[in-house]
Parts: structure tokens; sequence; C-alpha cells
């Protein structure tokens, strides 16, 4: 029995082709075009996890609404926002909603349903006991490769996918720099520099607000970043 | 072209106010023209001053009756009126104590010959005579001018053998007595009583009343004496007798004041009473002279000056005292110094009185006699019972029209320039209100707009409902639109990005799928093709949108304190490394450069430069990095050698979409990168340029930013 995936896009091209790949994987795909009849549909059922973008038709703000509700009703529904809209504005309200990966419409096909897998496999994790052989550990740091969770100090990180991969990046290979590009390949994602650097600012941020001390993310200027051992 | 000199608003606005001067060259026109009726309303003022002063002399013949004993016959013309004098004088033979009383001088020469003992007209004897009163005296003094003076032989008995005076009069009771002064030797001389015929007998009797002294002068000899005015009736004349011939000694001529032989023939003369001065006291005129003549025209009573009284300097403060002063140099003033013909007069002539004598009042302008004032007079008879027995003369001179009309000058002037004053000050005012909020228009739309041609400020819209309000509301409107459409071009990179993205996606999810189900190498080759130049219109899109979306992130960003020195330097290694190809020189700071802001926009607008650099050096050339403080800012410049920059590209280098690249290359240029530095730059409060090498061999970009 394949996950329920829905979509909710307004554009019908990208919709469709959404839909046409996810399915290939063998996911079963439902999509809607606005607010009211998606939110129809979510009141009978829940999916497995919904892919939404933030403006639908005439609402600018559709996306934000249907994830709010959503996050009320599930608080372990996987939520990714798929959207053209790049400003660092849109992704931190996004993600202070409780979506679980902010994506732009910049991420290929093949990226994005890795993305989809790599969320479920998460999810399948936390209910099955962990396997040592996939954990990464650096000093404090150690990363569940199959629930792609994070522990600082032995307490858990809540980071976005983008993130998860970011730090894993930079952990594998510490002490050597990691530049924008190759931050941007690990991640799956093509953005510009600044947002790069929100993405670092926000994982710094995370990680203080369990230790305030956490200084392991350094800023190498003009080349990129680093894990400090 | 024709320089025009530049004339200011207010400037303008002054000489306009100039204008208002018309006001007071009108009133001086008006008050000039006023004269005539001035003159009218005095002449009637006069006379009916004179009018008055007849109406309480009407029907008081006994105060011209005190002369009725005046034998008619006696010539009008042989009359002496005294005047009084105002001080003492002393009985020295000088002169000094007289000078005040020099116009009553009267002379006598050869006209007033009384006897000669030679026909011949070489006679040298002539005189001079001032009279006066004080303190119930009589004064007079005599300047004789003879060319020899014979004095008295002591040892003669004779009092006629010499030089001497005579004194004729007529005493209160009627009497007829002479009397004569000589002396053999200046200084004090005494009156000897003589028989009343004949002169040349000896008679010693001394009259001790009669006072006198004799100085001799250079060409005669003055005489002072002092009778009392108890001694003196109606009639009074004198006479100098010259003796030349010191061996003969005989009386060579004699010059008097009126004949002295008989009684008859004396002159009449007027000495100042009690009843008369106390009428005229009240009748005073204060700049006007008021005489009481009888039938004969004779002078019975004078009182008051044609001069006027000096004014009195009252304190009027400096602003009063200084426009006095200007008015009294602009407007004629009164004439204080003048000739006047009737000083010594003892009888009136003019045509006034003999119309007055003959019932009718009359009045006369005559000229003084040097002609530098106008006098004008008026009489009116003095009745007694239908009979004339006398007249009223009074005079004013012009002085007073002047006075009337200088007084109403001033006022006028007072008055013009305190409206002056005003209406400058105030179209002052106006001018220096309405030039400022030019000025602070102008500056604003200076302001507003930068040397890049973007619009910087905004006009603040002035309330005022007028013309220059107007301007400023639409200067502001206009600006808005402006910068309307500068943000509408600014934000249309974003915009555009934005809205291909959309279809953009259409497509890589499309060419995704198609890839997913492909099987054929062909399909393959053209599906990467398609890949690629997906990426690089993806690419083209982030870029244009780059600038947006750090606008968007420099909204929200967090500043902190930090060494620029050090964020450069460390950029300036990664380079290094990075570019293995590229040679750098680096020219770090000295001192550390402590700056605001954030590191990481810092590291990105060095991106950009440099990136901007590696796009234009020429290959071998290093790019050049320097930094250095200025004063209060960190100084970042990032220099290539290459081709140079056109002078018209210079302000709009940093623009959004502004390029000079000529050849393209692989990677798309939006000229999005120098717009980015700005942006950063403008962010730390600094400032970007771009100039050329002195050398003109290359480019440098320089980054200001304040040091905090």
């Amino acid at each position: 029995m394949g996950k329920h995936i829905a979509i909710v896009e307004d554009e019908p091209a990208i919709r469709d082709n959404y839909a046409d790949v996810l399915r290939k994987q063998g996911y079963q795909v439902e999509t809607w075009e606005d607010r009211p009849s998606a939110m129809q549909a979510f009141n009978l059922r829940l999916p497995d996890l919904v892919l939404l973008d933030i403006g639908l038709g005439d609402e600018i703000d559709a996306g934000f609404e249907i994830c709010r509700e959503l996050r009320a009703m599930s608080a372990t529904l996987p939520i990714m926002f798929l959207t053209a809209r790049d400003s660092d504005f849109d992704t931190i309200a996004g993600l202070r909603l409780g979506a679980d990966d902010y994506l732009t419409k910049d991420i290929s096909l093949p990226h994005l349903v890795a993305r989809i897998a790599a969320l479920f496999r998460r999810l399948d994790a936390l209910e099955n006991p962990p396997r040592n052989d996939s954990r990464l550990q650096r000093g404090d740091l150690i990363l569940d490769l199959d629930r792609l969770m994070v522990t600082w100090k032995d307490q858990t990180v809540d980071l976005t996918l983008t993130e998860f991969w970011m730090v894993h990046a930079l952990a594998r290979r510490p002490g050597h720099v990691r530049n924008r590009e190759q931050l941007m390949q690990d991640a799956s994602i093509y953005v510009d520099d600044s947002t790069i650097t929100s993405h670092i600012k926000r994982i710094r941020r995370k990680f203080s607000r369990i230790d305030d001390g956490f200084d392991r993310i350094e800023t190498v200027y003009g080349m990129g970043y680093r894990w400090l051992e | 072209m024709r320089i025009r000199p530049r004339i200011k608003l207010r400037t303008k606005l002054l000489l306009l106010s100039l204008s208002l001067l018309v006001i007071p060259w009108i009133g001086y026109q008006y008050v000039r023209q006023m004269e005539s009726f001035l003159r009218k309303g005095q002449e009637e003022v006069l006379l009916s001053l004179a009018g008055a002063i007849a109406t309480v002399l009407n029907g008081r013949p006994e105060l011209f009756r005190k002369q009725g004993d005046i034998i008619q016959s006696v010539r009008s013309q042989n009359h002496l009126y005294v005047r009084p004098l105002r001080s003492p004088i002393v009985l020295d033979g000088y002169t000094d104590d007289w000078e005040p009383y020099r116009e009553r001088a009267r002379r006598f020469g050869k006209r007033h010959i009384l006897s000669a003992s030679t026909a011949d007209d070489e006679s040298s004897l002539s005189f001079t005579q001032i009279v006066g009163s004080y303190n119930k005296h009589l004064y007079v003094l005599f300047e004789v001018r003879d060319d020899r003076i014979i004095y008295r032989d002591p040892a003669s008995l004779r009092l006629d053998r010499s030089d001497h005076l005579l004194i004729a009069m007529q005493t209160p009771n009627g009497r007829f007595v002479k009397y004569i002064l000589t002396t053999s030797a200046p200084g004090w001389v005494n009156a000897y009583r003589v028989p009343a015929s004949g002169t040349g007998r000896i008679n010693s009797i001394p009259e001790v009343r009669i006072k006198g002294e004799w100085q001799p002068r250079p060409d005669g000899y003055n005489i002072e004496i002092r009778i009392p005015l108890s001694m003196i009736g109606n009639k009074l004349a004198f006479a100098i007798a010259d003796v030349d011939d010191p061996r003969t000694r005989r009386i060579k001529t004699i010059i008097g004041t009126t004949p002295i032989g008989k009684p008859g023939e004396l002159g009449s003369v007027m000495l100042p009473r009690p009843e008369m001065d106390r009428l005229l006291r009240n009748l005073r005129d204060t700049d006007g002279r008021i005489w009481i003549i009888d039938r004969q025209r004779r002078v019975l009573a004078l009182s008051g000056s044609l001069r006027p009284a000096p004014e009195k300097e009252t304190d009027k403060g400096i602003i009063k005292g200084i426009l006095h002063a200007i008015y009294r140099t602009i407007l004629k003033q009164p004439v204080t110094r003048f000739k006047d013909d009737l000083s010594a007069a003892s009888t009136l002539n003019g045509d006034e009185v003999h119309q007055a004598l003959s019932g009718k009042p009359a009045l006369r302008w005559r000229q003084s006699p040097d002609g530098r004032i106008t006098i004008m007079s008026a009489a009116q008879p003095v009745w007694n019972n239908g009979r004339i027995i006398g007249a009223v003369v009074m005079e004013r001179t012009s002085n007073r029209i002047l006075i009337l009309q200088n007084r109403a000058m001033e006022a006028l002037f007072n008055l013009s320039l305190l409206v002056f004053l005003i209406a400058t000050i105030g179209l002052l005012m106006f001018a220096a209100r309405l030039s400022g909020r030019i000025t602070r228009l102008r500056n604003e739309a200076e302001q507003a707009i930068g040397p890049d041609g973007r619009v910087r400020g905004e006009i603040s819209q002035s309330g005022t409902r007028d013309e220059i309000g107007d301007l400023s509301r639409s200067f502001a409107g206009m600006l808005d639109r402006l910068s309307q459409y500068t943000r509408y071009l600014e934000g249309m990179a974003d915009k555009l990005s934005h809205e291909l993205r959309t279809p953009l996606t259409v497509v890589r999810s499309s060419l995704d799928n198609l890839e997913l189900t492909a099987s054929d190498e062909e399909t393959k080759k053209y599906l990467q093709r398609a890949q690629d130049g997906l990426r690089r219109l993806a690419d083209i899109l982030n870029r244009m949108s780059e600038a947006s979306r750090l606008e968007q992130s420099i909204q929200q960003a967090e500043t902190e304190r930090f060494d620029l020195a050090t964020i450069i330097s460390a950029c300036v290694e990664a380079y290094r490394t990075a570019y293995p190809q590229q040679s750098f020189t680096y020219q770090p700071a000295e001192t550390p450069l402590p700056v605001k802001g954030m590191p990481d926009l810092i590291a990105q607008m060095l991106d950009k430069l440099i990136d901007n650099a590696m796009d234009f050096t020429l290959p071998d050339y290093p790019i050049i990095i320097r930094l250095r403080r200025e004063d209060d800012q960190a100084i970042l410049e990032v220099e290539n050698r290459g081709p140079t920059l056109p002078d018209d590209m210079i302000h709009n280098l940093f623009d959004s979409m502004v390029s000079v690249r000529e050849n393209r290359g692989e990677q798309p240029h939006l000229g999005l990168g120098l717009h980015i530095v700005r942006l950063i730059a403008d962010f730390h409060h600094g400032r970007a340029a771009a100039a050329n090498r002195p050398s003109g061999d290359g480019v440098i970009i320089s980054v200001a930013i304040p040091l905090s």
C-alpha cells in the first residue's frame, strides 16, 4: 500500500508533473487547486504527506493557512512547502508554522522525490528502533542518518531536512571548509548566497537554543563554513 | 551670452519700497503751496491783533496827551525815542558795553551842521550817537571823528575855547537849560551849566548830576555821559563843537542832533514811561514788534523785537535729536541775522502808517534792507471822540510763517518716515520669508535627487495656500511619481524573475518527467541540453532577484560590531586559494577598523567587488585590495588594470542592470553586482564610488564606511 501524498498547487501543469513523477514512484497522489476543496478533503481524511504552494489562486497566503490548520489537526503530519516564493520572510514564516521543509521550485524532480523519500524514512525510523551503523558522531553531535535526526549533548535539535543535510555536510568532514555551492549540492537545493547565510544562521540559533555557548559552525569569510571539532 | 546682474528678491522689493519716498515729496510740495494761505492767515491775525491793541488805547488820550505841550511845529524827524538798555553802562569811555546796541547808532555829519566858521566843506567833524536808558538814567555815547583834538586850556576860564559837547534840554517844569562838557585832559568830565543865550561866556556852575568820561581815539574821541531822567523834560538836543586851531581857539564847526539855539527848535524826546510800559507788557507779542505812535508818527512806545527768541535746546532723545539736525539742514531756517531798518527809528514813515493815521487800517510787506527777510507790518488807528490820536503798528517777520511751515514739514517727514520704515520692514520680512521658502524649496529639490538620478529624499509639502505652496506640492507630487517609477524600474527585475519562475517550473518539471521515461540516447542528449539551458535561465532569474532579496534580508538584519580588517583579510586569503590563477595584492590597514553592521554582508560585498575586478582585469596583473583609515572612515579600494569607465557611466555604475561589459562571456551579467555593493554600502551608512586610475589604465572601485 503506497503512501498517500496530497499536492495543493494552483498551476495545473506543475501540479500534474509533480503528481506524475510521484505516482511513478509508487505513491498515491491526490491534487487540489485551492484551499476550500483541499481543506474539505483533509477534514475527511488526512494524507501521509502534504506538498503546499503558498499562493493559491487569489489567496496569496492560502498555503500558510492550510499549514496552520493541518498542524492543528496533527502534530506529526509531514508538511512541505514547495513554492516560487524564496524570500527569507516567507521561509521563516513557513517553518515557524510547523512545516517540515521549505523548498523552492528551483528544485529538480529527482531531488524532490529524494526529499520526500527521506521524510518518509525519518517517519519510519521514528517508529522503529535505531540501527547504530547509520549514526555519525562528532563529539557532542550525533547525526541519525535513518531518522534524519540531530542531537546535541543528548538533546534533539529540531532541524528541517535542508538544515539537516547542511549540518551533515559540515560535520562529515570536520575542519574542512564547505563552500556555498557544496552546501547547496549536499542539501539538494539551489538558492543564492544570502539564503545559505540565513540557513546557517537559523541552524546556529537552533543549536544555541539548547546550548548557549554553541560555536562549532564557523564562517570562513570569502569561502564558506566549517565544523570545528 | 549677456550676464545679467543677479538681483535677489529681497533687493528688488527693497528698491520697490523706495517708491514710498514719493509720499514725503508730495507732502513737501503741498506744504510749500500752503505758504500763500499761511501769509493770508498771518496778515489777518496781525491786523486783528493791531486792531485789538488799538481798541485798548481808544479813548485814552491821556496816554498821548503827555506830549500835548510839545509844540506842534517841531519837525517829527527831530524826535528821539529812547529805548531802554538791558544792562548798566560803565562810564569809562570805551564802547564795548555799547556794542549790543550798535544798531541804534545814528550818524550826524555835514547835513547836521548848525554853524560853521568857514564856508568850505573841509570840515572833518562828524559823530555817531547811541542813546539808551537804564535805571532812571539816560546814557549817551558820542563817537566823534575829529582830526584834531583841542583840550581846554586849564588856565583859561572860557569853556567854549576847546572841543566840547553841548546839551540843550527843556526841564520837566518847562525851563530851557544848556550844559557844556569839556575837559583839559582825557578822563572824567564835568558838565557846566551855561546861560541859555550865547555859549561863549564864562560860567562855572558845575552840574554834578551830569557825569561823563572822555577818551581819545586815533581818529577822534569818545564821550560817554549819564543824565538822570528826572532832569529831562520833553525836549533834548546834543551838539558837538569842534575847535581846530590851538592858537585862536575859535569854534570852527558845530554839529547837532537838532538846532539848539532856541527852545522851540529843540527836538522832542520820548523817555520810557511806566504807564505805557505796563500797558505794552500785557500786550507783548512773542515774535513781533508793537509800536505806538502819535499823530506826528513819533514813537511813543515800543515793545518786542523782530529777532526770534533763541530756541530752547530741549532734551529730545537721540533719534529726535538726529532727525531735528537733519531737518535743520534740509529746511529753510528762520533768519536770525538781518538788518533792521527801524532799529533806531524814532518816527515811522511807512504807507500803512500814513493810511492808519488817515483812518484806514493798512498792511504792508517790505524787505529788510539786506533783503534777507520779509517784514509784515499792520497799522490800526487809535481814536478818541471821533478823532485820530495815534496809531498802533504791529510787525512780524516771515520767520513766523517759515516756522509754521517747518513745523508742518517736520510732522509730515516724521510721519512719512514712520510709514516708510513700517512698510520697508514689512516688505523686507515678507521678502525674507518668500525667498526663505523658495530657497528651502530649491535646496530640497536639489537634494531630493542625487547625482546618480535616484530619488533620495522627499519634499515636505507646504500647507500654505499660495503659489509657492502650490509649487512645493507639485514638486512633491512630481517627486513622488518619479520615485514610484524608479521603484517600479528597480523592482522590475524581481517581478520579472518572479513571473518567469512558474513557467520555468513547468518546463523543468516536464523535462524531469521526460528524463525519467526517456530511453534512447538521442532524446537524452537533447534533454541534457534543455536542462543546461534551463539551469542558465534559472541562474539569470536568481541573480535578478538577488538584489531585492538582499534588500529584504537587510531589513531584518541584526547588526553587530566587528573588525572590518579581520573580515577583509580572511576574504583575501580565501580568494587566493579559490582563484590560484589570479594574483592578489593586499595592502591591509595598520589599525583595527571597528564598524557596525553585518560581516556576512561585507564579505558578500567584497565578493561582488572581486567578481567585478576579475571580469575586467588584464591577465598577469594583480588585483589590488587596499584597506585604510581616513579620519572616521574605513576606505576599501579594489583596483584592477584594464579598460576604463566611460565618464557618463561613473555615476550610474552602481544602478541596477547597468553594465559596461562589451564581450558577453559564459556567465550572464546583469549589472547587478555593483548594485549589491551599493546596497550593502548604504546599509553600513557608507558610500560606494567608482573612478578610473589616474594613469588611465584601470578602474578603482572604493567603498567608504564610517567607523563606529
